[in-house]
């Protein structure tokens, strides 16, 4: 088959994914940045990261909100995944804080 | 340089089997075989300098025709002779019926790899030794992650358990040369994660008495808080796991053999 070239349609919505990708990499550090402020202050007042009481409330919430069409199951596994990346970079960053 | 800065060495147990600046040594034979079998065993462990033995009553084997331990009589045993000698009690308890004699008799309570995510178990032991100086010791399961490690733990405290300490013995991966693989890196994690004392099983991680030392000098500086190792007097004729025992001359030099590596450390062997 002939390459027409990607038809303009494909070409828009690919721009639109895009768009939201940039937005989501922005507030996805923006996340991580509150979370590393509440690292310190935990770091500062002597609790520990691990928090599984908190992380259940957190994908709770998500789960709550969240409107589809992902299911809330998969939303759950999304920001798990998140949440432990970004608790890494606060379990990493530790080590160079003292 | 100062190497322990960054290391955190002031984790803590209430009832004292975990101090700041120390690292935990528990030793002593995989089962009670019987009475003279396991006072050869704790005298080692007393001479050698320590202060915890360990020993099972109740055998988690694989197979239900291996011996399974003594049972009651074994938590017996244990008692009457740490009594005797001073010593702290670090044993098995497998089945929720058992909690409150196991408790009767010694005073750590150790959940096994297998029943690592039993979390009935992980309960009951949780409410049971709620406001009591007992304490939990809690193998990670050789398939289980760190995540879910802690999670375990959770379940102790979370039921109110206190004096948690959790302890690494190797996971399961593809390689044959040992029997399960030391994972050190999950002892740096998991301290960084929570503030629960970690310590380390060299002896059923490598399956071998030759690697225990050296994983146990690795595990200090690894920023574990203690080692739980295995010791038999004569482990050719050892009921369960001869292969990995610590003889007795070995398990006597152990104290000066990891001294140096825990000094660096800002700790002290006890």
């Amino acid at each position: 088959m002939a390459d027409h070239g990607t038809p303009q349609r494909v070409e828009e919505l690919r721009r639109r994914v895009n768009e939201v990708d940039g937005e989501l990499v922005r507030i996805l550090n923006e996340r991580a940045r509150i979370v590393q402020e509440l690292g310190a202050y935990k770091r500062e007042t002597g609790v520990a990261l691990f928090d599984p009481r908190r992380e259940e409330e957190i994908l709770r919430r998500v789960a709550e909100i969240n409107e589809g069409p992902i299911y809330d199951t998969s939303m759950r596994d999304i920001f798990e995944l998140i949440m432990h990346r970004i608790r890494d970079l606060e379990v990493e960053r530790r080590e160079f804080s003292n | 340089m100062d190497i322990t800065q960054d290391v955190k060495i002031d984790v803590k147990t209430a009832n004292g089997m975990i101090r700041p600046g120390t690292f935990r040594v528990v030793a002593g034979p995989c089962t009670v075989e019987s009475y003279d079998q396991f006072y050869a065993g704790a005298k080692a462990v007393k001479q050698a300098g320590f202060e915890y033995v360990r020993g099972g009553a109740f055998k988690p084997r694989t197979s239900p025709y291996s011996f399974q331990g003594l049972g009651e009589e074994g938590l017996k045993i244990m008692a009457e002779v740490s009594g005797e000698m001073g010593l702290k009690v670090v044993t098995e308890v497998m089945d929720p019926y058992d909690i409150e004699l196991v408790m009767e008799h010694a005073q750590v309570l150790q959940i096994g790899a297998r029943n690592a995510q039993n979390f009935s178990l992980l309960r009951r032991v949780g409410a049971a030794i709620a406001g009591t100086d007992h304490g939990v010791l809690l193998k990670r399961g050789p398939s289980s992650t760190v995540e879910e490690w802690l999670l375990a733990a959770e379940y102790v405290t979370s039921a109110g358990g206190d004096n948690v300490v959790l302890c690494e013995r190797g996971i399961r991966t593809f390689e044959t040369a040992t029997r399960f693989t030391l994972d050190l890196s999950a002892v740096i994690v998991a301290k960084r994660l929570t503030d629960l004392p970690v310590i380390v099983d060299p002896s059923h991680a490598a399956g071998r008495s030759d690697l225990v030392i050296p994983l146990s000098k690795a595990a200090v500086a690894a920023e574990a808080d203690g080692l739980i190792v295995e010791s038999h007097h004569d482990p050719q004729e050892a009921l369960c796991d001869g292969e990995q025992a610590l003889p007795i001359e070995a398990l006597m030099g152990l104290k000066d053999v990891l001294s140096p590596f825990a000094t660096a450390m800002g700790r002290e062997v006890i």
